[in-house]
């Protein structure tokens, strides 16, 4: 078992170091339970993964990395379960007005399925909107909507939204107000009590998620959006964990590689590296908190998607600058170089077998 | 210094040891109290090594199973010898206040 637990260290260690490390857990092994030897032994392989061995902060550095990159990955692995779940049907959504208002004629209603899961501007996003996800507009790109709205709220108002929920078997959230408007600060003419609300009655059912919403002037807006498909869930935690292992394994190689070289790529690498994680990890900085804030500030009968609490596609463009200095990075990295000859072991004669 | 440091270096302050020689020394210095295992002896191994306090010394292959010693460079000695004193000087200094404190409690 000892022999397949050394898969943890890179394979040059396993080649100068294996046969000396599985010839010492043999002999200490019958006073270790097998479990803590066996944690040790990956513990300290992963760590020598990332070469270093003297340095202080490079655990803390590929940390940061394996978690971004884990975070990424999960958001692109529920993404595809995304785009795996069912289209939109616009006779859902003319069912459902039908349902909640069968006396009264929508003065709009979709009469078209969304072409995509997602669409920015109302269109699958393409080289056409690349430009636009990239330059500012990445908050555009989101889950396709069906909307019908009605120029006034049919009588009954909330009370009878209510109870046609309940009959057609929608599950439903409380209503959540919104004032309609501000006080401008420092209006003492403005009673923040007398503004009038808008009313929001957000439901679920089945995979639908419906959002109702009684306007102050008197209108009516009616969305139909998809839930979170159930495989999103086991997609972003599979996508995690990948990303965690891969940045883990993937930092390691470029710190190995970098490791003793001359201070002309050395430096380069680190400074590139630096600024690669701001670019990545300041969009999640920044966006997580706001995310959260808006989260907990209104009801959410479904999660935000997991890239935009990452501030993607938002800041797709520092992502995207982000990841070509990364690139760079490895380039320097993979620059063919004379390594030492097991720098580590000088004067060991004999490598031992490769394991 | 971690104590588990210190003890490797004194385990070969006087003489060349392998791994496992290392970790029955460590644990005979500590009175049983430090027990290394593979993988952490051989991260301080490489640790001590790139800091240039340790260099591989020689390999034996006894009965088909490979040893490798490890001895301690001159930048080791020295670092033992700091470090000794510096413990030695904490030592002095908490017993003499034990020392001071004996007769009030007594």
């Amino acid at each position: 078992m000892h022999r397949w637990l050394l898969l943890a260290y890179p394979r040059d260690y396993r080649r100068t170091r294996g046969a000396e490390i599985l010839e010492t857990v043999r002999d200490v092994g019958p006073a270790h339970r097998r479990s803590r030897m066996a944690a040790n032994l990956v513990r300290h392989g992963l760590r020598a993964r990332l070469g270093r061995p003297a340095s202080r902060t490079v655990v803390a550095w590929a940390s940061v990395f394996a978690v971004v990159c884990g975070l990424f990955a999960a958001s692109f692995g529920t993404w595809l379960a995304w785009l795996g779940s069912r289209p939109l049907d616009h006779r859902d959504l003319a069912a459902v007005v039908g349902q909640l208002y069968p006396d009264r004629q929508a003065g709009h209603i979709d009469q078209d399925d969304p072409p995509a899961v997602f669409l920015i501007y109302g269109h699958p996003l393409g080289e056409d909107l690349l430009s636009e996800l990239l330059l500012g507009d990445g908050g555009e790109y989101a889950l396709a909507e069906l909307t019908a709205s009605f120029d006034q709220t049919p009588a009954g108002g909330l009370t009878d939204l209510r109870k046609r929920l309940d009959a057609a078997g929608w599950k439903r959230h409380e209503p959540f107000y919104a004032n309609a408007y501000d006080c401008v600060p420092d209006t003492p003419q403005c009673d923040p009590a007398s503004i009038p609300s808008d009313i929001t009655v957000y439901a679920e059912r089945g995979d639908h998620i419906l959002a109702v919403e009684l306007t102050a002037d008197g209108s009516t807006n009616v969305t139909l959006s998809r839930a979170t498909p159930g495989t999103a869930y086991p997609a972003g935690l599979l996508g995690f964990v990948l990303g965690l292992a891969g940045g883990w394994v993937l930092f390691g190689w470029a710190s190995r590689r970098t490791e003793g070289r001359r201070p002309l790529v050395q430096g380069p690498a680190k400074i590139l590296y630096g600024v690669a994680m701001v670019f990545w990890a300041a969009p999640i900085l920044l966006g997580a908190p706001l995310m959260l804030t808006h989260h907990l500030d209104e009801p959410h009968p479904r999660w935000h998607v997991p890239w935009e609490w990452l501030g993607q596609p938002a800041l797709s463009l520092p992502f995207l600058v982000g990841t070509v200095l990364l690139l760079l990075v490895l380039g320097l990295a993979a620059l063919p170089h004379r390594r030492p000859a097991a720098r580590t072991l000088a004067g060991a004669s004999d490598p031992g077998p490769a394991l | 210094m971690r104590e588990a440091t210190f003890l490797i270096l004194t385990a070969l302050a006087d003489e060349p040891r392998h791994g496992y020689g290392i970790i029955q020394d460590v644990a005979g210095l500590s009175g049983g109290r430090v027990n290394l295992l593979p993988g952490t002896l051989y991260a301080a191994l490489d640790r001590l090594v790139v800091q240039g306090l340790v260099e591989p010394s020689h390999e034996e292959v006894v009965d088909g199973r490979l040893r490798r010693y490890y001895r301690l460079r001159a930048d080791g000695q020295a670092e033992l010898a700091r470090q000794t004193e510096r413990l030695r000087q904490l030592a002095s200094a908490a017993e003499t206040r034990l020392r001071a404190l004996r007769p009030r409690t007594a």
